[in-house]
């Protein structure tokens, strides 16, 4: 069934479902961990800052008011953010939750800027952002969101899997652009893919 | 300027205080969170300046008579981010690149977080 629009209480149920996608593959992240120290806890850092966010915004009960939710995601997030990774995540999620709170619908459009808040305020989080990592994926994500939104796509459905693709082709190129994972072999964080789960 | 010496079997390894500031310091641009360093991006910080010239950039790196290190950060933080995460961060990137490149041990990192601020 085709959809334009995500409600608060569906906003909810990806969050969550992303939240528990991230955690199913919270291993394998683990061991893709060699950037920048190689310390394999990457995947469970950003599980338990999800999960922090997750369970504030369950706290909430069954609400529609995407305000209170994305309140909720971004002070989960805050609060529970650990290591590099979960503060990462916490950023893209401040980014997202200050453009979809003023709206009780998201859009393609929306979410577009949203995608774009998300990315702006994680690089500006950093002094020095570096390529070929999270912040790679989540960029290439949101510039292509932004690339669909101007050509008029508003089916939701065609939205996420054109994003997500294009967080995966990004994602396969991220060893070119950062010497050390090439040297172990090794790709980037998932981060955006979660986002776009559904 | 202090600096820091070993020993090898074939000579002497002296490494400048202000080099393993550097390393330091490369650690915390990567460090999300961290959008500045005190005394280096505040105006008003002429005070620290003008106190021990190490503070430069911020960072400021002691040996102990046992070769041990302790490496001072004060830092601006950006609103909006879990401080104890970005502390928790910075020391153990710093710890394990400092004792990667330099192989000196490191006893003490402490974070002074000199203020805030918004990024959006």
């Amino acid at each position: 069934m085709a959809s334009s629009a995500i409600d608060g209480r569906q906003l909810t149920a990806l969050f969550i479902a992303g939240a528990a996608n991230l955690e199913a593959n919270k291993d394998w992240i683990n061991e893709l961990n060699v950037f920048p120290v190689p310390d394999g806890d990457t995947g469970t850092n950003m599980t338990l800052t999800i999960k922090s966010a997750v369970k504030e915004v369950q706290d909430l009960g069954n609400t529609d008011n995407m305000k209170d939710i994305c309140k909720a995601m971004s002070s989960g997030s805050l609060r529970g953010a650990r290591g590099n990774s979960g503060v990462i995540l916490s950023q893209l999620i401040r980014g997202f939750s200050k453009v979809a709170r003023d709206h009780d619908k998201l859009t393609v459009p929306i979410l577009a800027d949203a995608f774009d808040r998300a990315v702006v305020t994680a690089y500006k989080a950093v002094m020095k952002p570096k390529e070929g990592t999270i912040l790679t994926v989540a960029k290439a994500a949101a510039d292509k969101s932004r690339e669909l939104a101007d050509q008029g796509v508003t089916d939701l459905d065609e939205f996420f899997s054109q994003v997500l693709k294009e967080a995966e082709d990004v994602l396969a190129k991220t060893p070119d652009m950062l010497p050390v994972l090439k040297e172990a072999r090794a790709s980037s964080i998932r981060a955006e893919r979660d986002w776009c789960s559904s | 300027m202090k600096t820091s010496l070993f020993d090898t079997h074939k000579g002497n390894v002296s490494v400048d205080t202000e080099v393993i500031a550097q390393y330091a310091a490369s650690v915390a641009d990567g460090c999300f969170g961290i959008v500045g360093m005190a005394g280096m991006n505040t105006k008003d910080d002429i005070a620290n300046l003008l106190k021990r010239e190490s503070m430069a950039n911020g960072i400021n790196v002691a040996v102990s008579s046992k070769k041990k290190l302790t490496i001072d950060f004060h830092v601006i933080v950006s609103y909006g981010v879990n401080i104890v995460a970005v502390s928790d961060n910075l020391v153990s990137s710093v710890r394990y690149k400092v004792e990667e490149c330099t192989g000196l041990e490191i006893e003490r990192i402490n974070i002074f977080v000199e203020g805030v601020r918004r990024i959006d």
